[in-house]
């Protein structure tokens, strides 16, 4: 049998001290002393024994595993007589382990301290690397993060912390009024549109339902960095999120796009469209037409393209799409009435009722027609004493006076004095009346395209025509003065101006060198007539009897004056005492100016103009296509097809460009399916309602794009098609030094 | 009373489904857009507390917290479960941040000492248990002297008995430097018979030349050189064991201050706490 090593003889053993760090340096030779080093490692042994007294003799107390009593015993004072001379005690493991153990920790405590406040501090404490977009933070930890410090065990804590790590993220990204909430709506339209949803095709997933309950806060209180996790890598995405993150805050979650997607209800048409284009007509009825079939499109190509990021579809200029067929209808081509546009007229006045009435208002034709425009009553509006006395005219005519009481006549009177007024304001002062006008209107401001280049030499032309004495007399009112009593009426044909005015042919020129051969008196005005305006009427009676007209050279004949001006612009009828504006064709600047002008403004007088304007028989046909929306509690007409608007994030996405490839033969229908039964046309007109509408096509099926839209095929992520910021998202701030004085920037 | 085998799958099991339900609740945390990485960081640093706690435990045995065998099971398997949630907190990588880095590698290193010494404590017992008689780690520095002291008795003895220098010299050339010799750090992983095989068989080349007194002296040294065999895979043994607790403790230390200073960084700079 094998020799066992170690005594199992209990007194034998010796007494191991495993956990002590330091061991005596003679325990290797098999004979440490019986104390053993103290706990910093200085050997404790003078003797082999602490002698014991029994009665009065010393007896030795070595242990048996020493050897046992030594055989002389100790000294007489009591001493150990085997003295043992000291050792050099040695680290046992476990002190060794200790000291690698608080090496380690210092080591650390050392690593940490360097860390959070050393000089490459952020480096050390960065979780990681920042996207390429942030970089220029990954230094300057406070561009990103406040240093709140603790856990913040209340839900107000809480919502403080977010609040300000937000404030600190919406100091560069714009997102908008309502950037905060959920989908960048409130809480309010949030609601209306869960309202509107459809619901999923498939019972909620059970593992959405489980994490629901669990959802991150209030929706209207998210933390940006919910969804946003930086420090994950330069190329990291921040802005990914699985489908199941996405819905987790839906009323009504699905498994994704293949299964349980809601079907699609009038996508892509969320609006009606902004031009008035009915593509079942055209295509089927006016496109087929023998007359315009040469010219007609034969592909959506033709009036369609890709906007350049190769999302949105929009519509070709007018020039490539329409004006083909519509350049014609808005310069007035085969226009029964006027071309242009009555901007001004002299009202038809009941003169005698005023004179009779006591009220003289000078010099006034007789022949005149129609009432006062849309644009003279407008202009009118910001003269108090005009709109009072149009007030106090109330449903009075100023044709005919005749069962008018005392006060409308004087009201009427008043009128004629502004209408006067207005007009010798207008040569005087030229487009600055109008500007003023404007400029007092809210919310607009004037400009050049609300004057259309209005000439006052053009008026003042006219003026020199039919009210030749005008400036004196409004001169003399304006001073208080009475004006002179109306010579008789002269019997004369040429007291009516359609008597001595156009058709003129053959008129002299009052002078040879005058080549716009403006015959009108008084010969001084010619050389100022500079207008190519219908050759002026001879003068009223008043005027025409003061001068004897000298006889005229027969000259060049004067085209129409409509006609002259065939590229829009100003011209007069002088037998209508009209001044009329034609416009220069597809989106004439004055005609543009006072519809938008005048469809932002509920006052009457605006309102006239926009009516006017907005007819279908008016002049350039504007509204025949365009549409005015209300958008709040103004309007806003539209001239523009849809637009891709950077700045304006939908909920819904999509490119066409790289669907391309994918149409076949069928092309844009095979995705935009044509609606012959739906009334298109019933929802304009009068209209503003753009939430409105029947689309000329049905709506894009699921079915279409679930042929390719799979996990496994195109992708079938929510973020493929949606947007969760959503509105006015400027990516950026722009964050514009200040400029101080002498040109440094703060 | 359960068996081993039993409790280990017992054991194992629950870990496994711990696990699971941290999965879970992980995943569902992640869909809902929770601060999963804050979440499962608490998770994390309170097993790693447990698990530190145990060494303190065997500190405090007047303490009456279970027992120490207990808390061995509890630290083996919250161990396991502290690995799992490590990978869950990082997501599976490296971390990027420099702090991060050398916290996730020293508790790479601790759970990876962990692991070792867990299989050593498997593996090498039974492998001392069949090499010989137990020793006492702390003894075998004595013993290896009293060894040493025996050979060189019966040398002596063969010396003087049978006035023979055969013995002797084999001494000088062979049994000497293999009674003084220490075994290298990692002998029971790589192997360390051969030493105590060359002593053998250069004991056995000499007793074609010993005379029958000496045969027996051989005969002792025989039982020696296999004491000593003995004596040396328990120290290696027995040393490995401990030897891997100087990575797994000390470095455990240093994750707890590098664990403070993460946690006092995030929540410095947390945008979701």
């Amino acid at each position: 049998m094998r020799r066992l090593l170690q005594s199992i003889i209990h007194n034998r053993k010796l007494y191991d001290r495993p956990q002590d760090e330091w061991t005596c340096g003679r325990a290797a030779e098999g004979c440490p002393c019986v104390f053993g080093p103290d706990h910093k490692g200085e050997c404790r042994a003078t003797s082999q024994c602490l002698p014991a007294k029994k009665g009065d003799r010393w007896v030795c107390t070595r242990p048996i595993s020493l050897g046992g009593p030594c055989a002389h015993g100790p000294q007489p004072e009591g001493a150990c007589g085997c003295p043992v001379p000291p050792c050099v005690p040695v680290r046992s493991l476990r002190g060794y382990r200790r000291q690698v153990t608080w090496l380690a920790t210092c080591l650390a405590a050392g690593l940490v301290t360097l860390a959070l406040w050393g000089w490459t501090g952020p480096d050390w404490i960065s979780p990681g690397p920042v996207t390429a977009s942030h970089a220029m933070s990954a230094q300057r930890c406070a561009d990103c993060h406040v240093q709140s410090g603790g856990v913040a065990f209340t839900a107000a804590e809480r919502t403080r912390r977010t609040q300000e790590h937000n404030q600190l993220c919406l100091k560069c990204h714009d997102l908008g009024n309502h950037g905060r909430l959920a989908h960048g709506v409130t809480g309010a339209q949030l609601i209306a549109m869960a309202q509107k949803m459809p619901p999923a095709l498939t019972p909620s997933p059970l593992v959405q339902r489980a994490a629901r309950p669990l959802a991150a806060g209030h929706p209207t209180e998210l933390a940006c960095a919910t969804c946003h996790r930086e420090h994950h890598g330069r190329e990291a995405s921040i802005r990914h999120l699985s489908d199941q993150q996405c819905q987790v805050c839906h009323q009504a979650p699905f498994d994704g796009f293949t299964a349980g997607h809601p079907e699609f209800t009038s996508y892509p048409a969320s609006r009606r469209t902004r031009l008035q284009f009915d593509h079942i007509t055209h295509w089927q009825k006016h496109f087929v037409d023998p007359r315009w079939a040469k010219i007609a499109p034969t592909s959506c190509a033709y009036c369609h393209e890709h906007a350049p990021d190769g999302g949105k579809m929009l519509v070709k200029g007018f020039e490539q799409s329409c004006a083909q067929c519509h350049a014609g209808q808005i310069e007035g081509e085969g226009r029964a009435g006027a071309k242009g546009l009555v901007f001004l007229r002299l009202p038809e006045i009941d003169i005698a009722a005023l004179e009779a009435a006591g009220r003289p208002v000078g010099e006034w034709p007789e022949f005149c027609e129609g009432e006062i425009t849309s644009f003279m009553a407008w202009m009118l509006e910001g003269d108090a004493t005009a709109r009072k006395a149009m007030a106090a005219l109330g449903p009075a005519r100023l044709a005919d006076l005749g069962d008018a009481t005392p006060a409308q006549k004087a009201a009427a009177a008043e009128i004629v004095w502004s209408i006067k007024g207005l007009m010798a304001d207008l040569i005087t002062q030229g487009q600055q009346v109008m500007m003023r006008r404007l400029d007092a209107y809210a919310g607009a401001r004037g400009s050049t395209r609300h004057t259309g280049n209005f000439s006052a030499d053009s008026l003042e032309a006219a003026q020199r025509a039919w009210l030749p004495g005008l400036l004196a007399e409004v001169a003399a009112h304006r001073r208080g003065e009475k004006p002179a009593p109306r010579p008789p009426r002269s019997t004369n044909a040429g007291a009516g101006p359609a008597a001595g005015v156009a058709p003129a042919p053959a008129k002299p020129a009052a002078d040879p060198d005058d080549l716009l051969g403006d015959p009108a008196p008084p010969p001084k005005a010619a050389d100022d007539d500079l207008l190519a305006a219908e050759p002026p009427a001879p003068a009223p009676a008043s005027a025409a009897t003061a001068r004897p007209e000298p006889a005229r050279p027969l000259t060049l004949e004067y085209d129409d004056a409509e006609a002259r001006v065939a590229e829009g612009g100003w011209y007069r009828r002088d037998e209508t005492y009209t001044l009329y504006y034609r416009p220069t064709g597809h989106a004439d600047e004055f005609l543009t100016a006072w519809l938008e002008t005048t469809a932002r403004d509920a006052q009457p007088a605006s309102q006239a103009i926009y009516d006017e304007l907005a007819s279908p028989r008016a002049p350039g046909v504007c509204m025949k296509c365009h549409t005015t929306d209300r958008v709040g509690n103004t309007s806003v007409v539209n001239w523009l097809t849809s637009r891709p608007q950077p700045l304006n994030r939908p909920f819904t996405t999509f490119k066409h460009a790289p669907h391309f490839s994918l149409m076949g033969v069928q092309g844009c229908l095979a995705c935009h399916v044509m609606d012959p039964k739906a009334n298109y046309a019933a929802d304009f007109g009068a209209s503003r309602d753009s939430t409105v509408f029947h689309s000329n096509f049905a709506p894009i099926t699921k079915n279409s794009c679930i042929a390719c839209h799979q996990p496994t095929l195109a992708g079938a992520s929510c973020q493929q098609c949606h947007n969760y910021h959503t509105g006015e998202v400027r990516l950026l701030h722009l964050q514009a030094a200040e400029v101080k004085a002498g040109g440094a920037a703060k | 009373m359960k068996t081993f085998l039993a409790r280990r799958w017992l054991l194992a099991l629950v870990t496994l489904a711990v696990g699971a339900g941290i999965v879970f609740g992980w995943q569902l945390g992640v869909i809902a857009l929770r601060p999963m990485a804050i979440y499962s960081g608490w998770l994390l640093m309170a097993l790693v507390l447990v698990l530190t706690f145990f060494n303190a435990r065997k500190k405090l045995p007047f303490l009456p917290l279970l027992s120490a065998s207990a808390w061995m099971q509890a630290h083996i398997y919250l161990g396991w479960l502290g690995c799992f949630v490590f990978v869950l907190h990082t997501g599976g990588r490296m971390p990027d941040g420099r702090l991060e880095v050398v916290l996730a590698a020293v508790f790479g290193v601790v759970a990876a000492s962990g692991a070792f010494g867990l299989w050593l404590s498997r593996w090498l017992p039974p492998r001392l248990v069949r090499s010989g008689e137990s020793l006492v780690y702390e003894r075998i520095p004595s013993l290896r002297h009293q060894l040493a002291n025996e050979v060189k008795e019966v040398v002596r003895r063969a010396e003087v008995e049978a006035q023979s220098s055969t013995l002797p010299d084999l001494y000088l050339r062979v049994l000497h430097p293999y009674f003084l010799r220490v075994p290298p750090l990692l002998a029971p992983l790589t192997g360390d018979a051969r030493a105590a095989h060359h002593v053998r068989q250069e004991l056995e080349s000499a007793r074609r030349y010993l005379n029958p007194a000496e045969l027996n002296l051989a005969g002792e040294l025989d039982e020696l050189v296999e004491a000593k065999r003995n004596l040396d895979t328990q120290l290696a043994g027995q040393r490995l064991l401990k030897l891997w607790l100087f990575l797994h403790l000390p470095l455990t230390y240093a994750m707890l201050v590098l664990i403070a200073a993460h946690v006092w960084v995030a929540l410095q700079y947390s945008h979701r706490l």
